[in-house]
């Protein structure tokens, strides 16, 4: 079901280096937050990229729904380095016919940024809320970040989580957000996609997809069958197994222990595991 | 101005074997069936309240959903939300359910302590009295 404002994405694909981005559809709601987990390498960092221009895609469109101009956070900060904060405010004025200064300077103080300092100073964290900060001083209807939190300390990523949490309070505006700090997305993604090479193997709300995934550790040999067991991963004491359908599962086997999946258990579930 | 939205307070626990939507619902449900909250108060939108209880929209949006299926709140133009005239059945059925959840308590503890029923019978008859003739007596 795809409503108007809806981000959407068909058919993209983007190659190099024998790596290939293949993404059949894949749709980012208006009005929600979507987060997109996967290892290192997955294809993450390539989909931003070609969502919002920075990678050339060798094939698809995309339909931002008419939607406000997006506002970006790259993986690494682009802005120059030997430039102070409290300069980097006039560079983005001729960038952006409504940039807001004030919104800007609350924002890093907010996130106690000293604007006396230069960019390069700053350290990977700090870097990243500078961008935050510009991404959410400009009107837009979208934000679309690459590892936001990534160098951020815990604080730091509470209270990021925070300023999202408050530009969702406008039902216009959209969030895609990659991270490999699942912890984060399981705190502020409504929807979640999984990305493995370069395949979005799983995608939907993330509650649903929490509740329909276990964890079950069992006996060394292995050698659990069953309904539902999707992947299995050796451990040094033992067997661990993914189960797709947790209640079904338990109904039928109610003498065993399935604990609910966390978002890395997924993850590492799906990329290190073998199929069983 | 602080209106009264801002008071409401829901609690939300992890260890509650409750979906959080769930634990939203029943929350706010008590509270106007036990006219904490009355009819035409305002609720804060979905999207606020998401962002206030740090959970999910689709979260919130369930409990309303659910709050509103029952008649119980009612939303104005998809933005704000407000309280529904709440029929005196229903409150009196809410009172119904926790007096009788309260008995059960009482019930239980008597029975585990060999109180007896006729015990138990004339604890009632005396605090239901007692409590009116306290305040005849002032």
């Amino acid at each position: 079901m795809i409503e108007v404002g809806d981000f959407i994405i068909k058919g993209l694909r983007k190659s190099y280096d024998g790596f290939l981005l293949d993404i059949p559809e894949l749709v980012f709601r208006q009005g929600y937050v979507t987060g997109i987990i996967g290892d290192n390498g997955a294809g993450k960092t390539t989909l931003i990229g070609c969502m919002t221009g920075s990678a050339v895609p060798d094939a698809g469109e995309m339909d931002s729904g008419g939607m406000l101009p997006a506002g970006v956070v790259f993986d690494e900060c682009p802005f120059p380095p030997d430039l102070k904060a409290r300069k980097l405010s006039a560079v983005f004025a001729h960038m952006f016919p409504d940039w807001d200064p004030r919104r800007f300077d609350d924002l890093l103080e907010e996130f106690r940024i000293d604007r006396s300092k230069h960019v390069k100073e700053y350290s990977r964290g700090m870097r990243m809320k500078v961008q935050v900060a510009a991404a959410l001083s400009h009107p837009t209807g979208m934000l679309v970040l690459d590892e936001p939190t990534a160098g951020m300390d815990p604080a730091s990523r509470e209270e990021f989580l925070d300023v999202i949490r408050e530009y969702m309070v406008d039902e216009g505006h959209t969030v895609v957000m990659s991270s490999h700090i699942t912890t984060d997305v399981e705190k502020i993604a409504d929807y979640v996609v999984l990305i493995e090479d370069g395949k979005a193997v799983l995608e939907g709300e993330k509650d649903a997809i929490m509740s329909r995934f276990g964890i079950l550790h069992g006996p060394s040999d292995g050698g659990l069958r069953g309904q539902g067991i999707v992947r299995r991963r050796t451990e040094p004491h033992g067997c661990s197994y993914l189960i797709d359908g947790r209640d079904e599962f338990l109904r039928s086997h109610p003498d065993m222990v399935v604990d609910p999946a966390s978002l890395e258990d997924l993850m590492i579930m799906m990329s290190r595991g073998e199929e069983a | 101005m602080m209106s009264k939205r801002f008071e409401m307070d829901i609690v939300i626990s992890n260890s509650d074997p409750r979906p959080i939507y769930e634990q939203i619902s029943s929350q706010i449900r008590s509270m106007i069936i036990s006219g904490t909250l009355s009819e035409g108060d305002p609720l804060p939108s979905m999207r606020i309240l998401a962002r206030d209880l740090r959970v999910s929209v689709i979260t919130t949006k369930r409990a309303y959903n659910d709050l509103e299926a029952e008649g119980l709140i009612t939303t104005v133009g998809g933005k704000g939300c407000y309280v529904s005239a709440v029929e005196p059945d229903v409150i009196r059925e809410g009172h119904l359910l926790s007096i009788q959840e309260n008995i059960r308590k009482a019930a239980d503890e008597a029975r585990e302590s060999g109180i007896t029923l006729e015990e138990l019978h004339e604890m009632v008859d005396l605090m239901y009295d007692g409590d009116r003739g306290g305040r005849f007596h002032h």
